[in-house]
């Protein structure tokens, strides 16, 4: 099932009959069935589903973290499922923002070391306007110098939201950056990431199950059993719920 | 609990093989020592009790000498006493042997097994009686003519020498030539551990092994019908009447007046067995030595594998406490695990220490070393042992870490409170000076009151203990430094320097067609490179991350390089305490010989014939060329407990010219003083028994008896010339042995001495034992010796350091595993797999580096404080060498490299995907 996109937008990233199946003949578990979907740049994008669907599977195989069974997964115009393991490290430090659920920072290095660390890792001298930009966005002010674990969760995310930006990537993938988080917390990053689409121009590829999350992206993707099933543009939080309620979640 | 215990093995079955790798290794070098050395004596038992089958009775001379080094000097007998023996009652028939040195000279001229480690030059007479001969003739005949000899198979085959040739020998009766008449084995083997053999007619023994009209010993057999003690009353009687007077083997102290004495058949196969045991029983000590070091280390290495992994399961414990499992319950659990561990460790740390032995002695059968008999001897006690030590040791380690277990909270299990890692400063420092000054203490005692060296050992093992308790406290801030980025760069330099090496041994290979050379060569860039790559690794992020790491927890840390500490601390004392007696010995040798070229014998049991000294005497341009003589005696020192004699080295020399190429520094009377029946005295002896000159002194010599000697003389330089000096005259008088062990030749005044040399190495090549060198070379070659010990203890102090390699890759690997969600986001956000192995590798090398660090300021210590101790022994020179310790330093860091491989490997082969999601 392919969906159209407006043909004024540029493609940040799209998977092409993307296929991915765990186990072999009978045990056979198709986590992602011909999957076909393109993620516009600059714009947000939240994936949700039901347990099982894939959702997380496809964030990963779109990232490089994850390999497909069949298919394929281009960023711009690069084929990264014929790329290298060492290729795929690069593509993922110089082009690719990650924000994960929890454990999102190195505890030895502090906040301002974390943001700038794919910077580092790559040899490269970070753009230093731009993460001062950045870092100021974030509100840590001296908290700057502190180690992961003198923060609070929220301001753990907000540096990892940080240090997803500050590389320039050509998307971010977020996996429920909110999951452990109280709403309030939550709220600030969910801001945070919403400002970087609107003030930055960056790409984000969100997956979560909570609709109020998914409520700050421009587009919700739906997966069930492997597929794409629906999708809403501009959602509220409302039709978010309705459409999870359909697919009986 | 006991299931829960077992369940927690089984599912953590590669956290048991890391920990156990320690208890293995420290078991299997215990145990492989143990089968080694009772494999050897059960070969030498079997091999003795072969060739002395046969025997009923011995008669030997009763007087003997313990030399220091564990050997025995014993009197000869006269000849005639074999004839009283083949005419007792009861006995069949008798021989008389006479055993002594004789160095075979090969076909280049090299003499064989004379150097300062080889095994010994044997040379024995001809015994016609072939049940009493050891040797069996296998090629040729038996010696008849005078210049006849038999000489072993392993000798034959390695000189190509066979029946019909000419052979040089040189005994003490100067070098000879003889004709191969007959190749023989040592009952079955075809040399006993390496030791040439040279077989004479009893007449050219005694002459040149022996003292004419003198035999070692006398064997015989009974008549059918005598049993061995009736044969010995015969004999003992027959020798009464002769007028011998004679005693039992087991008389102790013998009477100085017995002449001879008696052994029936069993108690001469107990003697050589005694006399194996003995000369291994050093050798043993010092091996065991090595494996007490290893097994310390071990227990660092164990201790700290169970800290890191009960660390990590702690919370597993605290929800085992919150269901309901009591602190009791949990410490038993613990150490359970550490029950099963000790067991299947030490049984596997048995099975690789029979192969050890097994390795060690094809080793040396492909080394020329001839071990009699064949399969591994596995002694009941050494498997008990092995398993008592091992399970001991993991036991001992486990404690504390159990402990600490045992003490979670319950709480713990719900909360998310920091647990381990933490310690107090203050109190880990008061601590660890109150250990610190027992263990000097110790030490000092033992060096310099009465205590021993059991003493000093235990201080080590206190210091080493002190050291690793404080270790924490300093972690931190020693391995910031350590880890600084300027410090990649001195590695990188050092890899450079390793590099260099490695292409220049290729080359040279390549060059000489040398396979060794090649592969050694190849090895060694491998290892500069990884350096190289190790100093890169200090650089940038994975730098930082590397360092950090190691930070990380400073206990972990400190443990971890204790373990390397102590292997490396004894390396540098070694190294220092070598490279100071190598100074020492120079110093020594530069002040107290004054003779241009000194000839020294290469071998500990051959010497030099007087006809050496002689001969260099008669070369033009010699002003004086002259002896040194001498062994131990018994000397009646005033202080000394009547009975308990000391055993002393007494030097001979020729009174007259001694002075002239020798300086011992007289006080009072001097070398030419010295006349038959008197002595001089090194001045601490005389001080010590408040002597004035004219006093006497009683000397027991082996064959002259209890002498008493008149004080003429006092010097103050005994470490050539030992505590005593005599004449030649008095020498000769008193021991049957008559040789040289070193002749020192004074140039005429204004003689070209290269010259000088080129004549006297015309004598000196005659004999081959004897080494022509100039005072300063003879001061070089002596210091070189210390070298060849040095390597064996540099062998043995190898296996304490694998160990703590193991150490460090295994609290790598556990903290690897502790971190893997961490690693997994290192490499999403774009960290390499390179980058990720060079994190690695430079926290390893900081740890290396810290207990290296650690190490070589203990082995400093230890070396400046033994060579204050040892500055009675000649010690003059506290020598601390930078290059060696620069190599130690490089050496340990290596250690680090090394002990990454595995760990890096791993951790950047880490899924990433998994280790994100792991939990």
């Amino acid at each position: 099932m392919s969906v159209a996109m407006p043909p004024t937008t540029t493609v940040a990233a799209r998977a092409v009959e993307a296929t991915k199946t765990y186990g072999e003949g009978s045990t056979e578990v198709r986590a992602l069935d011909h999957v076909s979907i393109e993620f516009a740049a600059s714009r947000f994008t939240a994936i949700m589903g039901p347990s099982g669907s894939g959702k997380s599977t496809l964030l990963h195989c779109v990232a490089g973290l994850d390999e497909l069974t069949s298919g394929k997964v281009y960023l711009g115009d690069l084929d990264i499922t014929a790329m290298s393991e060492k290729e795929l490290t690069e593509v993922r430090r110089d082009r690719i923002g990650f924000i994960f659920q929890a454990f999102n920072l190195v505890p030895t290095l502090t906040a301002i070391e974390n943001i700038t660390l794919p910077m580092t890792l790559a040899g490269r001298r970070p753009d230093q306007q731009w993460v001062d930009n950045v870092v100021s966005t974030i509100g840590l002010g001296d908290r700057l110098s502190h180690r992961p674990s003198e923060l609070s969760g929220g301001q753990q995310q907000r540096v990892a939201v940080a240090r997803a930006l500050a590389s320039r990537p050509s998307i971010i993938f977020a996996d429920e950056p909110t999951g452990n988080l109280d709403s309030r917390s939550g709220g600030e990053v969910l801001g945070f990431m919403r400002s970087a689409v609107d003030d930055f121009q960056q790409t984000i590829v969100m997956v979560t199950h909570d609709a109020n999350a998914a409520a700050h992206a421009d587009r919700v993707v739906f997966l069930a059993d492997g597929r794409v099933v629906d999708e809403i543009h501009e959602p509220t939080a409302d039709a978010i719920f309705d459409k999870m309620r359909a697919l009986g979640d | 609990m006991f299931r829960v215990a077992l369940k927690s093995i089984l599912g953590h079955k590669l956290r048991i093989v890391l920990t156990a790798v320690a208890v293995i290794l420290g078991v299997a070098f215990f145990s492989g020592t143990r089968v080694f050395t009772d494999t050897i004596l059960t070969a030498f038992d079997d091999l003795f009790a072969e060739v002395n089958a046969n025997v009923d009775g011995q008669v030997r001379g009763a007087q003997s000498v313990d030399d220091p080094f564990g050997g025995e000097e014993r009197a000869e007998i006269p000849a005639p006493v074999l004839q009283v023996i083949e005419d007792a009652e009861g006995v069949s028939s008798a021989a008389g042997t006479i055993e002594g040195w004789a160095v075979i000279i090969d076909a280049d001229g090299k003499a064989l097994n004379a150097g300062p480690n080889s095994a010994p030059p044997l040379g024995f007479n001809w015994t016609e009686n072939e049940l009493l001969n050891p040797l069996r003739l296998v090629e040729g005949e038996a010696p008849l003519r005078a210049d006849d000899v038999v000489i072993d198979r392993a000798t034959a085959d390695e000189t190509d020498y066979g029946v019909g040739d000419e052979v040089l020998i040189q005994t003490k009766a100067g070098t000879d030539e003889y004709t191969v008449s007959g190749i023989a084995t040592f009952g079955s083997t075809d040399s006993p551990l390496g030791a040439t053999i040279a077989v004479f007619t009893s007449a050219t023994a005694q002459r040149v092994l022996g003292s004419p009209t003198y035999f070692d010993s006398v064997e015989y057999t009974a008549e059918e019908g005598v049993d061995e003690s009736e044969l010995r009353e015969n004999v003992i009687a027959a020798l009464d009447t002769a007028g011998y007077e004679s005693v039992l083997y087991e008389t102790d102290p013998v009477p100085p007046n017995a002449e001879v004495q008696v052994l029936t058949g069993d108690e001469v196969r107990e003697d050589s067995q005694d006399t194996i045991r003995e000369s291994l029983g050093f050798f043993n000590t010092f091996l065991t030595i090595f494996v007490v070091v290893a097994l310390v280390v071990s227990a660092f290495v164990i201790y700290n594998s169970f800290s890191i992994t009960v660390a990590q399961r702690l919370r597993e414990m605290a929800l085992l406490r919150a269901i309901g499992a009591r602190r009791r319950q949990v410490l038993g659990a613990v150490l359970l695990e550490a029950l099963v561990t000790g067991l299947v460790a030490s049984a596997l740390g048995l099975v690789l220490g029979i192969g050890i032995a097994s390795g060690l002695q094809a080793l040396m059968q492909s080394l020329g070393v001839d071990i009699p008999g064949t399969g591994a001897v596995i002694e009941p006690a050494t498997v008990i042992s092995a398993f008592l030590v091992g399970v001991l040791v993991t036991l001992i380690s486990a404690v504390l870490p159990a402990r600490r277990a045992s003490r979670v909270p319950p709480i713990a299990a719900l909360r998310d409170v920091a647990l381990g890692g933490s310690f107090k400063p203050f109190r880990r420092t008061v601590i660890a000076a109150v250990v610190l000054a027992l263990g000097i203490v110790s030490i000092v005692a033992g060096l310099f009151g009465d205590g021993g060296v059991a003493l000093v050992g235990l201080g080590a093992f206190v210091v080493f203990i002190g050291v690793a308790v404080l270790s924490p406290v300093i972690a931190q801030p020693v391995a910031r430094v350590l880890g600084a980025e300027p410090v990649g760069f001195v590695v990188i330099a050092f890899g450079a320097i390793v590099l260099l090496g490695g292409a220049l041994a290729l080359i040279g290979g390549i060059v000489d067609l040398n396979p060794f050379l090649v592969v050694f060569g190849a090895l060694v860039l491998a290892f500069g490179w990884a350096y190289v790559r190790s100093g890169v690794a200090a650089q940038g992020m994975s730098g930082k991350l590397g360092r950090e790491n190691a930070l990380r927890n400073p206990l972990r840390m400190a443990r971890t390089g204790s373990a390397l500490m102590i292997g490396i601390g004894l390396v540098a004392f070694i190294t220092i305490f070598a490279a100071s007696a190598r100074a020492s010995v120079e110093d020594i040798i530069g002040e107290q010989v004054i003779a241009d070229f000194v000839v020294s014998s290469t071998s500990f049991e051959a010497g030099l014939p007087p006809e050496l000294a002689e001969e260099l005497q008669d070369v033009p341009g010699v002003a004086v060329a002259s002896g040194v003589r001498g062994g131990a005696v018994e000397v009646y020192e005033p202080d000394a407990e009547p009975g308990d004699e000391p055993v002393r080295f007494v030097s001979a020399v020729d009174p007259t010219l001694a002075e002239e190429v020798w300086d011992l520094g007289f006080i009072q009377g001097s070398a030419d003083a010295i006349g038959p029946n008197q002595i001089g005295v090194w001045e601490d002896r005389f001080d010590d028994f408040d002597a004035e000159l004219g006093d006497t002194i009683d000397i027991g010599f082996l064959n002259g008896g209890r002498q008493t000697l008149e004080i003429v003389a006092v010097y103050e330089n005994n470490e050539l010339a030992n505590d005593y000096v005599v004449s030649f005259e008095t020498w000769e008088a008193n021991v049957a042995d008559q040789f040289d062990f070193i002749v020192a030749v004074k140039a005429e005044p204004g003689t070209d001495l290269d010259a000088l040399r080129a004549d006297l190495e015309v004598v000196t090549d005659r004999y081959p034992v004897g080494e022509l060198e100039t005072a300063e070379e003879f001061g070089n070659s002596q210091a070189d010796q210390i070298n060849a010990i040095l390597n064996l203890v540099y062998g043995l102090l190898a296996f304490a350091i694998i160990i703590s390699a193991f150490g460090i890759a295994n609290t790598l690997a556990l903290s690897i595993f502790e971190r893997t969600r961490e690693l997994g986001l290192l490499r999403a956000v774009g960290m390499s797999r390179s980058q990720m192995r060079r994190m690695v590798r430079w926290e390893a090398v900081i740890v290396a580096l810290f207990g290296t660090g650690l190490g070589v300021l203990i082995g400093v210590f230890f070396g400046w404080i033994l060579v204050e101790a040892l500055g009675d022994l000649g010690f003059g020179v506290l020598e601390i060498p930078p290059l060696q310790l620069g190599a130690v330093v490089l050496f340990g860091a290596g250690i680090g490299v090394i002990s990454a491989l595995w760990p890096a490997y791993k951790a950047s082969k880490l899924n990433v995907l998994e280790s994100i999601a792991t939990d």
